[in-house]
């Protein structure tokens, strides 16, 4: 009796948060905390991303970003250290608040920066399994979303939701299903749905805290039709060091 | 002041700031081309069937501290051409941009031999700072097209808004060839007639004509200014250029153009030229004499994105621009240009890129040779990419639908590796042959392969 006590109460640890998941927060709430997540003022990061095609080729890419929080909104700025063919190609990404964000690019060989305009945000970021849309982020409302269950993931708790676009023409997504820590709000696994059919796949490998903030250190995005993947890693991460407000325009590019 | 006495300061100038500062930390870049494309549709042994170009391509940035910084890059040029008649090589190793920049709080500045970039459609029309290399009509090496030169550039930032000055000491004219290859102005069969005797003369130092532009000293200066800003969603500039028209003007000798007006009037321009011989070309010598026109720009240009298509748009005025009439007078005219453009992503690995381009005439005049009171062009890019983006097959055209001239390149690309790229394809050109660019070159289409390496 007592062994089965025991298991009982075991299961119901597990099991009771998770039932009071439901009547804790709705869908729009969750989204809504992990796009206001405590996040640093300014982050200084290199990105290594390992591009993996179905025959198992491997490619590297390696870039520095660094990114600030501006009253509008974030804004990003990255240099590409590596493959060679793109060395000194730049990004800068202005993520508004209110309003579209804006993206652009700059080709060092035309010594020009262009805006990366509609459409072409669908195109894969620099060969990876992320588009130039993946690296923007949406308002809360521009997509019902609806929490489906908690859950246990890898031993710790997280919301499921489903968020579904309003206007099915702003996203090239039908359907994004997150797995959301309860703890810390950061999404460890997502998948990406068009046409009804699972699209892509994303998955959180490690996760810590550094100077008081939770980071997604390393992530693996999986194409499923193509059957390429791209790991993404978070080296040398500097938050909260001072970064000049000028190094977020396109004026850095030529630095 | 002349050239060489303000280069020589510039240098000076840059050293003492180089050696003067410390915290100096470096990287590079590189890149080598090779190309080769063989001529297919040729109707003469005098044009060539075979063309191997290769450059060799390094930059260098040296950062001096975070206020400044170097860059150095060289470009050499190995080319060989080939026909049954002849074997040409060129050697064209240069200095390619030597450039100091500064970055203070609000204020960049930009010293010494340099490219940079105005305008912002694909086919920009306000891209006008230097003078471009068109020695060839490939595409493939972009990054080449623009010939660097010495300028000051100077960029005051204001939040969203900046202003910038651009200063150009010296003249610099555009690169052409005009008789050296099967992409000179002067094609190997327009004096066809005369063409080996004339070919000789040329190889003994005779020019058909003789070059008369602007020495290159601080009087014949160019300069511009270029306001940017930058709203919600839009970005735009409105610029001023007083600078030397990129196209040069021939002004034929009145007195060939007497005698051709006077002889045979029961012919054709080019049923004259092709009844000429060499004596008489020569007797006319020089036969043209290739100026530079002064000229004023005023442009504006613009980005956007309206749902899921971006938009891009550029206008240009320019006060005088050469062009030829039927009598091979050199008109002066001033000119509208403006092109409106979108790309879109029909799917995640295709591409479409359409611009529309329209030069607008006022003063047009029955009679100026290669243009109507309006000429409209369309640009177009349709990329598709494979095999997780290592093969790709890009189509591009220019369509001028004014002459019924047009051209295409179709080639492919497949990234090996990181480093190394391989690439083939087709160059086409064609329309009516003495009424169009592209129908000047129609006897140049070409099969080409290529290899790039990176690093």
């Amino acid at each position: 009796m007592g062994k089965l006590f025991f298991h009982l109460l075991l299961v119901m640890s597990i099991f009771l948060p998770l039932r009071n998941l439901r009547a804790e927060l709705t869908g729009r709430e969750i989204i809504k905390n992990v796009l206001n997540r405590k996040t640093p003022t300014t982050t200084e990061v290199r990105v290594k991303m390992l591009l993996t095609d179905k025959n198992q080729n491997e490619r590297i890419r390696e870039i520095s970003s660094f990114s600030k929080e501006f009253p509008d909104g974030r804004r990003t700025i990255m240099k590409f250290i590596l493959p060679a063919d793109v060395k000194g190609m730049g990004f800068l990404q202005k993520v508004r608040k209110k309003g579209m964000d804006e993206q652009f690019m700059y080709l060092p060989e035309l010594k020009r920066a262009r805006r990366v305009t509609g459409s072409a945000r669908k195109g894969s970021f620099f060969g990876s399994d992320l588009t130039y849309e993946d690296l923007e982020s949406r308002d809360v409302d521009e997509d019902v979303h609806t929490l489906l269950r908690g859950s246990n993931l890898d031993g710790v708790v997280v919301y499921v939701v489903e968020s579904n676009p309003k206007d099915p023409e702003s996203t090239q997504y039908g359907k994004v299903i997150q797995w959301i820590r309860k703890d810390n709000y950061i999404p460890v696994r997502a998948e990406f749905y068009k046409d009804g059919e699972l699209f892509k796949k994303l998955a959180v490998e490690k996760i810590d805290k550094i100077d008081g903030f939770w980071v997604a250190q390393k992530t693996n995005i999986k194409t499923l039709k193509t059957e390429h993947s791209t790991i993404i890693e978070l080296l040398d991460i500097k938050n909260n060091k001072p970064i000049p407000d000028d190094v977020f325009t396109e004026r850095f590019f030529s630095r | 002041m002349d050239k060489k006495k303000l280069n020589i300061l510039l240098l000076l100038f840059v050293s003492v700031v180089t050696i003067s500062r410390a915290e100096v930390q470096g990287e590079y870049r590189g890149k080598f081309y090779s190309r080769a494309n063989t001529d297919i549709y040729r109707d003469s042994k005098s044009e060539q069937l075979f063309e191997w170009r290769n450059k060799f391509f390094f930059e260098g940035q040296i950062h001096l501290d975070q206020y400044s910084k170097f860059i150095l890059s060289v470009l050499s040029e190995y080319d060989l051409f080939w026909s049954e008649q002849e074997t040409l090589y060129k050697f064209l190793p240069e200095i390619y941009e030597a450039y100091w920049t500064l970055f203070l709080k609000n204020l960049d500045f930009y010293i010494g031999k340099q490219k940079y970039s105005w305008g912002r459609a694909d086919m920009s029309i306000n891209d006008v700072l230097n003078p471009l290399d068109m020695r060839d009509m490939s595409t493939l090496e972009e990054e080449f097209i623009k010939i660097p030169i010495p300028m000051v550039r100077a960029i005051y930032y204001m939040g969203n808004y900046n202003l910038e000055f651009v200063w150009v000491p010296f003249y610099y004219p555009l690169k052409f060839e005009i008789t050296d290859s099967d992409w000179g102005i002067i094609s190997p069969t327009i004096f066809s007639t005369v063409n080996e005797t004339y070919k000789e003369a040329l190889e003994s130092g005779t020019s058909p004509g003789v070059r008369k532009l602007p020495n290159q000293n601080l009087v014949n200066s160019e300069f511009g200014t270029r306001f940017s800003g930058l709203v919600r969603n839009l970005d735009y500039s409105f610029s001023y250029f007083y600078t030397w028209e990129d196209i040069t003007a021939l002004y034929f000798n009145p007195d060939f153009i007497d005698y051709l007006e006077e002889s045979q009037p029961e012919l054709s321009l080019k049923e004259k030229l092709e009844t000429l011989n060499f004596l008489e070309v020569v007797s006319f010598y020089p036969l043209f004499t290739e100026k530079a026109i002064r000229e004023n720009i005023l442009s504006a240009d613009f980005s956007t994105s309206l749902n899921n298509l971006g938009i891009r748009g550029e206008i240009s005025f320019r006060d005088q621009f050469p062009f030829m009439d039927e009598d091979l007078r050199v008109k002066k005219k001033s000119i509208y240009l403006w092109d409106i453009g979108g790309n879109y992503m029909l799917l995640l690995d295709v591409y479409f890129n359409l611009e529309f381009i329209q030069l607008y005439i006022p003063e047009y005049e029955p009679g100026l040779l290669l243009v109507k009171k309006f000429v409209n062009l369309i640009s177009g890019i349709l990329r598709r990419t494979f095999f997780d983006d290592k093969l790709s097959i890009e189509y591009r055209t220019l369509y001028n639908f004014t002459l019924g001239d047009w051209s295409f390149n179709l080639l492919s690309f497949y990234q090996i590796n990181d480093n190394w790229r391989f690439g083939a394809g087709w160059q086409h050109f064609d329309g009516p042959a003495e009424e169009s660019i592209f129908g000047h070159l129609k006897k140049n289409k070409n099969l080409l392969v290529h290899i790039r390496y990176s690093f």
